[in-house]
């Protein structure tokens, strides 16, 4: 326990230093965030009109289109998910990942869901005022990385 | 530059009461066990998935590899039955550290499957300060044994004062930190246009909207407002960026940790972001006395006990204690209005030159100043312009309203009564020595 004026001006002096520290990152050509010393780079990208993303859409047999939400491809968190399929997605992994979307999705007791007959893996591009201001809710370009049937047990 | 050092130091090391500390500490604690148990699960499952996924950061650094889950579990435990004995403060010199420690590395373990939850940080840097320092000096396990040997209840002391100064440099320095990453990152100073802001925010609501979680009905009803996005975008970068400024002043941080509060709550409501430390507002008490809430409970309680004990007869409150410069002619005169108004007998008295008063001053950190009255009321000094205006506070009459003065800054009032009180002697003459009270007041005066 810090009970002298020496250690607590040390442990202060410690504590801002590293917290500060991470600052640094700001002018590194590849930045690398950390926990708990953080650069806080949340919000801080430059972002386009567009944006592309990876995840995953569902077909029903009339190739009705149905997002598949996160829950269903990793475990955490939203944001987590999204980055665990980033990762494996650029890592190679698409179509073991694809695969076992597939078999979660055959487990689903959603009755929506129970129409699936397939599902990709794909990366789309939006734009985002066409998207919310004039309700284009379809991606100006869509790129299947990978696909999987859906498989029931009967 | 020794000045500057000096008011550095006096800053720093000022005192507080010990109950702030503990207030905190029992604060995070509570916060931090609702937090463990309410993730437990989810952690667990975390820890058992993919290790491709495992990306250590933090102190989890130390493992190369991820933990068996069981061990993992195992501490998670340790860290819940910790936090336990962190809210109670029992044995703190040894748990308060120990908690500290495993929760960085439990969170950083958590932090590790390939995202980083910054507001878990604050957090963590709150029990990371109060967990090493003397934190269960009140309201504790150990304080109540202190108490039941007899030993004396801890006075304000700078031991209390400097974690949460730390503390609030900590958290301003969170805040300035992410100003600096879109200063400084790829944004520039566009942030301040709001076009930045409002793209952030598009983008979070279509991440959402595509992977099936809800998002804000008011992010739609906003988004077309561009010029409302480039309001808060300077709000938000002058509350983030301009953070450390705001505790040049107390009052200013106070406003800061306001606006800061309502920020995330406006954070909340567009986009659906959960902070809860920072919603709940614990992570902005340290900006404020939150033992002044205690006492009040505290005298509330002791309050009503006693007028049930008396039979609603009145309430009493805890003596407050007024130091004045025994030889002044104006300050003489002031007690004794003070006595004659004070039917409830609130004040005793003790003059600055006495063996009483200097005890006071000592233990209390008060300045050694025969120019400055000093109140001691609750445990809390107050000097000069904010002592007079707290004594007549509890006047009768119209008094009282003098209290409203106190609203003015403490610099413009405290200018006042320094003008004032250099001149009391050549104004209203001096003692030879200080006089012996009268014997029918002589039981409200402290020698």
């Amino acid at each position: 326990m810090i009970t002298s004026r020496p250690f607590a001006i040390l442990f202060s002096a410690v504590l801002i230093g590293a917290l500060i520290w991470p600052i640094r990152e700001n002018w590194r050509k590849k930045p690398k965030d950390n926990f708990p010393l953080s650069y806080y780079p949340m919000f801080s990208h430059k972002r386009d009109n567009t944006y592309t993303m990876r995840y995953f859409v569902g077909y029903d047999s009339t190739r009705n289109r149905y997002c598949i939400p996160y829950k269903y491809l990793g475990t955490g968190g939203f944001n987590q998910v999204r980055r665990q399929v980033r990762k494996k997605i650029k890592s190679g992994d698409r179509e073991e990942l694809t695969r076992q979307v597939a078999v979660r999705l055959a487990q689903s007791n959603r009755k929506d869901f129970k129409r699936l007959v397939s599902v990709a893996c794909v990366k789309g591009t939006y734009h985002l005022e066409d998207y919310f201001l004039a309700n284009e809710k379809l991606p100006l370009s869509e790129t299947v990385l990978s696909r999987q049937n859906i498989v029931r047990d009967e | 530059m020794n000045k500057l050092l000096n008011k550095l130091e006096n800053f720093w090391f000022g005192p507080a009461p010990a109950e702030r500390l503990a207030i905190l500490r029992i604060a995070t604690g509570g916060f931090s066990m609702w937090y463990l148990l309410s993730r437990f699960d989810m952690m667990e499952r975390i820890a058992g998935t993919d290790i491709s996924m495992y990306d250590p950061v933090g102190l989890a650094q130390l493992f190369n590899a991820p933990l068996p889950v069981a061990v993992f579990s195992s501490l998670l435990w340790i860290t819940v039955g910790l936090n336990l004995a962190y809210i109670f403060g029992w044995k703190f010199k040894y748990t308060g550290p120990a908690f500290a420690i495993l929760l960085l590395l439990v969170l950083s373990y958590r932090n590790s499957w390939n995202m980083i939850y910054h507001n878990r940080i604050a957090l963590l840097l709150h029990v990371f300060v109060i967990g090493f320092v003397a934190a269960a000096d009140a309201l504790s396990w150990d304080a109540l044994n202190r108490a039941k040997k007899g030993l004396s209840k801890r006075a304000p002391h700078w031991r209390y004062g400097w974690p949460v100064k730390l503390i609030c440099v900590g958290t301003v320095l969170t805040y300035f930190l992410s100003g600096a990453a879109k200063v400084f990152g790829d944004l520039a100073w566009s942030w301040m246009t709001g076009e930045a802001m409002r793209s952030q925010v598009a983008v979070d609501a279509l991440r959402k909207e595509i992977l099936g979680e809800n998002t804000s009905p008011l992010f739609e009803v906003l988004y077309p407002y561009a010029g409302l996005f480039m309001i808060m975008g300077v709000v938000t970068m002058i509350l983030e960026f301009g953070a450390p400024l705001f505790l040049l002043n107390r009052r200013a941080s106070m406003v800061w940790a306001v606006l800061t509060w309502l920020m995330h709550w406006g954070i909340f409501f567009i986009m659906g972001i959960k902070f809860r430390y920072h919603q709940s507002g614990l992570l902005f008490l340290p900006f404020f006395e939150i033992e002044k809430g205690w006492f009040w409970l505290k005298r509330r309680f002791t309050d009503k006990t006693e007028i049930q004990e008396t039979g609603g007869s009145g309430e009493r409150r805890e003596p407050a204690l007024v130091l004045f410069d025994g030889v002044c002619n104006f300050c003489d005169g002031t007690v004794r209005f003070i006595l004659d108004h004070d039917t409830q007998q609130h004040f005793k008295f003790a003059s600055l030159q006495s063996d009483t008063g200097e005890k006071m001053l000592k233990r209390y950190h008060a300045p050694v100043d025969l120019s400055t009255i000093v109140l001691i009321e609750n445990e809390k000094v107050d000097v000069k312009s904010s002592a007079v205006l707290r004594i007549a506070r509890r006047l009768p009459g119209l008094w009282k309203l003098l209290f409203a003065f106190i609203i003015l800054p403490k610099g413009i009032r405290d200018a006042a009564y320094n003008v004032f009180a250099r001149y009391r002697y050549q104004w209203f003459g001096q003692k030879a020595a200080c006089e012996i009270p009268s014997p029918e007041v002589q039981g409200r005066f402290l020698s």
